[in-house]
């Protein structure tokens, strides 16, 4: 027996009159949008390649910093030692030359 | 696209699936939608352990239970218990037409308790298998056989008592 039929007699289900069409065509349109909207194997690769950009340069960054970090302390290092030759007569002159005119 | 092929196939047969647990037709058809939509986005990840029927009816059964919680939860907290009786949720809906049921079969097949009611349903109108109410419910399969005879057995009584 019909399934529409069935279900009417046995079950009193009633469906809208072309239900069934509609209904698929809709969810079919639907998917078909939600499929075209999904990113897909040029838009995975896109995104990853953002990403694995966005690390490099992070990276980058933060070894940058790390480079500038290290010649400051080098250079106050430097600095410290070159000083303990200075006498203390000269030390005045030193210092204004080394950080104060240094610093322009 | 291998949701139209299953579209084509199955879409009937999932809106009765669900319209039998969920009884209005626009549950039925809120079902039927995410049932597609858990189809669509599940079918990567099908790993063909049933078959695609099966994984599909599952899908239907699944999100059925989801809303029929979800509206058990609302009646509670609304302090709406009747609305959750049988009869007056399908004469709510517009698409039941109580004139054209046979009578018997019908308040035999309500007068059963719901876990019997859902496995009479689906093999006797959909035709399913043991194992595939036992997939698709997770229920073990000697108790959905218990349960369809029992159910039938007594459909049979109240259909004869009443002729």
């Amino acid at each position: 027996m019909n399934q529409k039929r069935l279900h009417k007699e046995q079950l009193g289900y009633e469906v809208p009159e072309g239900y069934f069409e509609s209904s698929k065509k809709e969810m079919l349109n639907f998917l078909n949008e939600e499929e075209s909207k999904a990113p897909g194997f040029f838009g995975s690769k896109a995104i990853l390649t953002i990403t694995v950009l966005g690390i490099m340069a992070f990276a980058f960054l933060l070894v940058q910093k790390q480079q500038v970090a290290n010649y400051e302390i080098n250079r106050f290092e430097e600095l410290t030692i070159e000083s303990l030759e200075i006498s203390d007569e000269a030390f005045d002159d030193w210092f204004d030359e080394k950080f104060v005119f240094s610093e322009f | 696209m291998v949701v139209k092929a299953i579209s084509e196939l199955y879409h009937e047969m999932l809106y009765w699936h669900i319209r039998k647990l969920v009884k209005r037709h626009q549950d039925a058809d809120d079902v039927l939608q995410n049932t597609y939509i858990r189809i669509f986005k599940g079918l990567k990840s099908f790993g063909y352990r049933s078959s695609i029927k099966t994984w599909c009816f599952r899908i239907a059964y699944n999100e059925s239970m989801r809303l029929l919680q979800k509206q058990q939860k609302f009646e509670y907290t609304n302090g709406e218990p009747e609305l959750t009786d049988h009869l007056s949720t399908l004469t709510a809906d517009p698409y039941f037409d109580l004139d054209s049921v046979s009578h018997a079969f019908h308040e035999s097949l309500i007068k059963l308790p719901e876990k019997q009611q859902r496995i009479f349903q689906m093999k006797y109108f959909e035709e399913l298998t043991f194992d595939e109410i036992a997939e698709i419910t997770k229920w073990n399969k000697n108790s959905i056989k218990t349960g369809f005879y029992a159910a039938k057995e007594k459909i049979i009584i109240h259909v004869k008592a009443t002729e």
